[in-house]
């Protein structure tokens, strides 16, 4: 038996186990003994990966940052209304003194 | 303008326009270098073009009419190239070095090849697929444009907040302090931490400000007795609005676009890790994809019960049997594969080649 039909016949072993933690690392800690087609699939298969959580966590980051500056946007607005509040009723507390 | 100024415009205006010329390189450069001659190939054959044709192009002895069959093919090709340059723009050692950071297994990769290999490891992986499989270049294509757009957003909305939180003079000194924390594990650790309050403060500032909202002045004249506690009400409003303030300026002060760290546990923290499960789903289809031996032995000794008189076949339908029922039994596992998508579809495509079905295997195989 080959070496590579060795290692796929691991491979798929922890497959059917269904760990998928076991699986990826199987592949990373093997990575040096697959041939050189092989090796590029698997880092473009990690590359894609990697590229699909920085576009989406990108696009979260973008969320958070919309709704916290409107929410500042907001907050300053009230707090205008209530020191302009303040500033009548220290008035009027004056007036009354 | 002079006389002849404008008889040479008016001449200009009567040549008609040269005829388009075709973009990108011509078949000739094409063939002539060995990669692109490959992958024009590849392209050729899984594009399901003549074999005859391919034939002719492989023996340089193509015959008349060829030449149009194949601009069409070398136009297809050239817009191939330039989708996949728009991809190798992103695909840099400053960013899979970022990418890596926030991804153990793509670092570890990296850490073994080197930035450099892995960086033209990669751009030959999407040469590669952009020519032999179009869906699976297209997702990657699509993510690169949806990045792309999202850091254009990210950007406009940092000038944005970086406005506001000047301008508010708020503090964002914990968070650099935990920045700057050397242990990653703990740094990490921190900023989780810190990322859930913040957002937890994000989310009480906006039902406390709905709440707000939803009282007219008169409601809040009514709610206090006295001037002195009508007073008092609208102080305690402001110094909770400053605190607010405070709490949620020092997280969107941030820097984010240059801290994987903090960008991936703030991510977390509004989508959770439900979307992590998610991502992986696919794992359990593509175990029918699997290959071993026993599956090779049975499926065989099924192929040859449901085979019309195989006892009385010769051995030479037998042979031929035998070898289409292989071809059979790769080529509906590679299905399976192609037809999934995402993480674990890319991986078993990797894995796929390294089980092989050599001469020794098939000869186990009885006739």
């Amino acid at each position: 038996m080959s070496d590579t039909n060795s290692l796929y016949n691991e491979f798929a072993r922890l497959v059917e186990l269904g760990d998928e933690a076991k699986v990826r690392q199987f592949v990373v800690d093997h990575f040096q003994e697959f041939p050189e087609d092989v090796q590029g699939k698997l880092t473009l298969a990690f590359f894609e990966e990697a590229l699909s959580n920085e576009a989406e966590t990108t696009g979260s980051v973008s969320s958070i940052k919309d709704a916290g500056a409107s929410a500042l946007q907001d907050m300053v607005k009230i707090k205008g209304e209530l020191e302009d509040k303040l500033k009548v009723i220290n008035i009027k507390e004056d007036l009354n003194k | 303008m002079s006389f002849i100024g404008n008889y040479s415009e008016e001449k200009e205006n009567l040549v008609p326009p040269p005829p388009e010329k075709p973009q990108g390189p011509t078949l000739a450069s094409v063939l002539q270098d060995p990669k692109e001659s490959a992958l024009f190939g590849s392209m050729l054959k899984a594009e399901g073009a003549d074999s005859a044709l391919m034939l002719r192009l492989a023996d340089s002895k193509l015959e008349p009419g060829d030449m149009r069959e194949l601009e069409v093919y070398r136009a297809q090709f050239f817009e191939k190239k330039e989708r996949v340059k728009t991809v190798n723009a992103v695909v840099t050692k400053e960013t899979i070095v970022d990418f890596a950071a926030s991804h153990p297994e793509l670092q570890q990769i990296i850490n073994m090849v080197g930035p450099d290999k892995a960086v033209g490891i990669l751009q030959a992986q999407m040469a590669r697929l952009a020519v032999e499989e179009p869906p699976r270049f297209d997702e990657i294509f699509n993510k690169v444009r949806i990045l792309g757009e999202a850091r254009k957003r990210a950007e406009e909305l940092d000038k944005i907040v970086e406005e506001r939180v000047q301008k508010l003079g708020l503090d964002t000194t914990t968070v650099a302090k935990i920045l700057a924390i050397d242990n990653t594990a703990e740094r990490k650790k921190k900023l989780s931490e810190l990322v859930k309050e913040k957002y937890k403060a994000a989310g009480e500032m906006a039902s406390w400000k709905n709440l707000w909202r939803g009282k007219k002045d008169v409601d809040i004249e009514r709610e206090v007795v006295g001037l002195d506690m009508n007073k008092m009400y609208i102080e305690t409003r402001l110094s909770e609005i400053d605190h607010h303030m405070e709490r949620v300026g020092e997280v969107l002060a941030l820097d984010m676009e240059n801290n994987a760290d903090l960008r991936h546990a703030l991510a977390r923290e509004i989508t959770g890790e439900k979307k992590v499960e998610e991502k992986n789903s696919g794992f359990k289809e593509m175990k029918s994809s699997l290959m071993s031996d026993e599956t090779l032995m049975s499926e065989w000794a099924e192929f040859k019960a449901a085979e019309a008189d195989w006892a009385t076949k010769s051995d030479a339908d037998k042979t031929a049997a035998r070898d289409r029922f292989v071809q059979e039994y790769q080529k509906k596992r590679e299905d399976t594969i192609k037809k999934g998508k995402g993480f674990w579809s890319s991986i078993f495509s990797g894995m796929f080649s390294l089980y092989t079905i050599d001469s020794a295997k098939k000869d186990k195989l009885k006739l």
